[in-house]
């Protein structure tokens, strides 16, 4: 089976002018990541697991490497080197991330911050909104919070109601910053249930899980990520 | 006027028509420029005339420039021929062009200048009128600066003056201009018609007679040629309306001298504080009333 | 049709008499906008970018970086002294800077909106709400009373300010609801590029958030393309695809908002993003 995703010796690393420092983030990374598979990121703090994922999603900008995307179209795509205009209908129609923590719309109820990716993609308003409470109440938000805005709800719900958005426009490739970090064991298990049935509709995903059980349940392939070596030299000339 | 004095023209050395050659020339050919581009401002060097700016200057040299002693002049003043501006400048060109006939009938006249009004009686291809005008540019409302007024008239642009129409129908359900109504010639330049009546604006669409205008302050000739669109400014579904002469109970009023239900009235308060009305245009209501005796007669 | 809507090359305002030496002598390695030779002010120079429909572009800079001044060239408020833009609508293509007056305006009536941060730049306080918006409705050709009476109360009441309140004039609204008719008489004529310069910039936050609010609801209902000038990050943030960085009048960092506040590569950005409260 040919890979959605293959990053080839990714390594993010930081100038900080200011301070004339060079921060390592992540280094040597190759993995691949299969239609209708999950492949996870494990190692220790600091490792520079978030780092891949925002490489890929093109938030970090990959100091090195290559980060080959398959598109819908069968063209095979650097990531890395992809115009910004490539990048952004890349994010609308096939790639996803779902962050660690909400980014809040004020004032936007919790429905629409859900069905939003939808309507980007030219879903009918209704439906669209149909399609997200659904996704709510099997993440079990209560439904008197559908349509109110996020930014009062708990860390557990705000989680939730991220997820949803993150899983409801189905995208070719979704990634997942510890999308279970601040859930109960039984909405875990939810979404533990939602993600094996994404799989097997096809979708690929990258993620990372702060536990170890659900690597073991969810993961088809695995890839250990190494603290990055400091660099010891100063900046000598930062263009 | 002193009936023993007469202009030493020799000693004076005044030309027929008080301007000289040059002066009627140059006039004649920013007539034909006005012709040429209808509606449009055209700049002349007015000259300065032997009365204040304000009393007609600008008519005065465009009936000065075109009268010869072919001509029969009608001289009219808010419709009146009596009135004392349009007996003085009649007066004016009976001294200063000798051989040329006057008139108060209409029809006999080849040249009429008029101030604020436009004759009952439909005029001819043979007649040209001449409009006094105070104020040429009907973007002075909406526009201090010259230089921007040019240019919104050179690309057609008079939004802001149907802004200021829209704001009037905002606030008092209709138009609410009544003399000076802004109107489109030609389908390109809006002009400022004179302070015409209402009544007297769909007279000049279409008109079989030339209907020139000239403002003397403001150094501007513009021209309605003969058979030329003449559109008053309205929106698509508000119609142009002219005066309206019914009574409260919507019966059209009569002038109280020849009895006219077709004419544009003046309202009048007569020695015993009634509110009468009579026809504007004086020699429109002898008319009628010569026609009414002779009917009697017969 | 192409998706793009604008492209902009080369785009530069120098003011003053010009040298050989102003552009070398100014930027933001030589943090001045000022020609140490002549004197002349190089507002910007060489700004390049394209804008898709339905995009959000932001453009981010301090005073003097020329975030304003690259706005303002591309509404034909001021003529450029060197580059180009091409504006693209359905399959046309116009060269903007080669069209006469005329046809600059036409395209400023009816293919543009721009909402300014003083609303006495984008209104006229001689006359109603209402009226600013049916002046922008009249000057693209629509003659209707009654239509231009119901389009213009729609917008409003779209941007949140009640219809009641549409014949009375902006003088005695508050800067938020100044800003919101500004919109509307932006949104008149359905333009598919909007520019917005710094339009919430001295509002009260709870205004601001209403009005950025409103913004993103109107970019996705109608699709219009943005460019957004502000010189705070929150803004961009939340209503930009697409960042352009500027600084004493160049453009130093372009990329894709987020990356651009998480990972800024140009130490004038990493200031700007650390400094942000």
């Amino acid at each position: 089976m040919t890979a959605i995703l293959a990053i080839e010796n990714y390594n993010k690393t930081f100038c900080l002018h200011e301070r004339n420092k060079l921060i390592p983030s992540a280094s040597h990374v190759n993995l691949s990541v299969y239609p209708g598979k999950l492949t996870a990121l494990i190692g220790p703090t600091g490792a520079g697991k978030s780092s891949v994922l925002k490489g890929v999603y093109r938030t970090y900008l990959p100091s090195a490497g290559r980060i080959l995307f398959r598109t819908a179209a069968g063209e095979v795509v650097d990531l890395a080197q992809a115009d910004e205009h490539r990048m952004l209908e890349l994010r609308k129609s096939e790639i996803g991330f779902v962050t660690q923590f909400l980014h809040c719309l004020p004032r936007k109820s919790a429905l629409d911050v859900v069905a939003e990716p939808l309507f980007a993609r030219g879903v009918a308003t209704e439906e669209a909104r149909g399609r997200a409470a659904d996704l709510l109440a099997q993440l079990a938000v209560p439904s008197r919070l559908w349509n109110v805005p996020p930014a009062t709800f708990s860390g557990g719900e705000k989680q939730r109601v991220n997820l949803a958005r993150g899983l409801i426009a189905q995208p070719r490739l979704l990634l997942l910053d510890e999308p279970t970090a601040s859930l109960d064991p039984d909405t875990t298990d939810r979404v533990v249930a939602h993600i094996e049935t994404l799989k097997s509709t096809g979708i690929a995903m990258l993620a990372i899980f702060h536990h170890p059980d659900l690597v073991k349940r969810l993961a088809d392939h695995v890839f250990e990520l190494s603290p990055p070596v400091a660099i010891v030299k100063p900046i000598e000339e930062i263009a | 006027m002193n009936a023993h004095y007469e202009l030493p023209l020799e000693d004076a050395g005044y030309s027929f028509g008080f301007l000289d050659e040059y002066a009627k020339k140059e006039v004649r050919r920013c007539i034909l420029k006005a012709i040429s581009i209808p509606g449009y401002q055209t700049p002349y060097a007015s000259r300065e005339m032997p009365m204040g700016r304000g009393f007609g200057t600008g008519g005065l040299q465009l009936t000065l420039s075109l009268i010869g002693e072919d001509d029969t002049l009608k001289v009219i003043d808010q419709g009146s021929d009596d009135s004392v501006n349009a007996v003085n400048l009649r007066q004016f060109v009976q001294l200063t062009c000798p051989g040329v006939e006057v008139t108060e009938k209409t029809q006999e006249a080849t040249l009429i200048q008029s101030r604020h009004r436009i004759p009952e009686k439909l005029l001819t291809e043979q007649q040209i009128l001449v409009l006094q005008v105070p104020y040429p540019d009907a973007l002075v409302v909406v526009e201090p600066s010259e230089a921007r007024r040019k240019v919104m008239h050179g690309e057609a642009d008079y939004s802001r003056l149907l802004v200021k129409l829209y704001e009037d129908v905002v606030r008092f359900h209709e138009i609410t201009i009544s003399h000076r109504y802004p109107t489109r010639i030609n389908g390109h330049y809006v002009i400022d018609p004179s302070p015409i009546p209402r009544w007297d604006v769909p007279r000049l669409h279409q008109s079989p007679a030339l209907v020139l205008l000239g403002a003397g302050r403001e150094k501007k000739i513009y021209a309605v040629p003969p058979y030329t669109l003449a559109e008053p400014l309205v929106f698509d579904d508000i119609a142009f309306r002219v005066e309206d002469f019914h009574d409260v109970h919507g019966k059209r009023i009569a002038c109280r001298c020849c009895g006219s239900t077709v004419s544009f009235l003046d309202e009048l308060i007569d020695d015993l504080g009634n509110v009468t009305h009579q026809c504007s245009d004086s020699a429109y209501c002898e008319e009628m009333q010569e026609t009414i005796s002779a009917r009697k007669q017969a | 049709m192409s998706n793009k809507i604008l492209s902009v090359r080369g785009l530069t305002r120098i003011h003053g008499e010009q040298c050989p030496l102003c552009i070398s002598s100014t930027g933001p390695e030589h943090n001045t906008n000022i020609c140490l030779n002549c004197g002349s002010v190089v507002a910007a120079h060489d700004v390049n970018f394209d804008l898709y429909r339905g995009e959000i572009l932001g453009i981010i800079g301090e005073s003097g970086s020329g975030k304003s001044s690259t706005v303002k060239m591309l509404y034909f408020d001021d003529t450029p002294t060197a580059g180009s833009a091409t504006f693209y609508d359905s399959d046309l293509q116009h060269d903007m800077f080669a069209l006469n007056a005329a046809q600059q305006r036409s395209m400023r009536n009816k293919r543009f909106g721009m909402v300014y941060q003083n609303p006495h730049l984008g209104l006229n306080f001689q006359i109603s709400a209402g009226g600013n918006i049916a002046e922008r409705l009249l000057m693209s050709d629509l003659k209707h009373y009654g239509e231009i009476r119901t389009r213009a109360g729609d917008l409003l009441v779209r941007t949140e300010v009640a219809r009641a309140r549409m014949d009375q004039n902006p003088k005695t609204f508050s800067g938020g609801m100044q800003q919101r008719v500004q919109i509307a008489k932006a949104l008149a004529t359905q333009p598919p590029l909007l520019f917005l310069d710094e339009v919430t910039t001295g509002l009260d936050l709870s205004v601001q958030a209403a009005i950025l609010d409103l913004i993103l609801e109107i970019q996705h209902e109608l699709g219009t393309a943005m460019i957004v000038v502000t010189h705070d990050l929150g803004v961009i943030r939340l209503l930009a695809g697409r960042t352009l960085v500027m600084k004493h009048g160049r453009v130093i960092e372009s990329g894709l908002t987020d990356q651009i506040l998480e990972d800024p590569q140009h130490a004038y950005t990493q200031r700007l993003v650390a400094s942000a409260l």
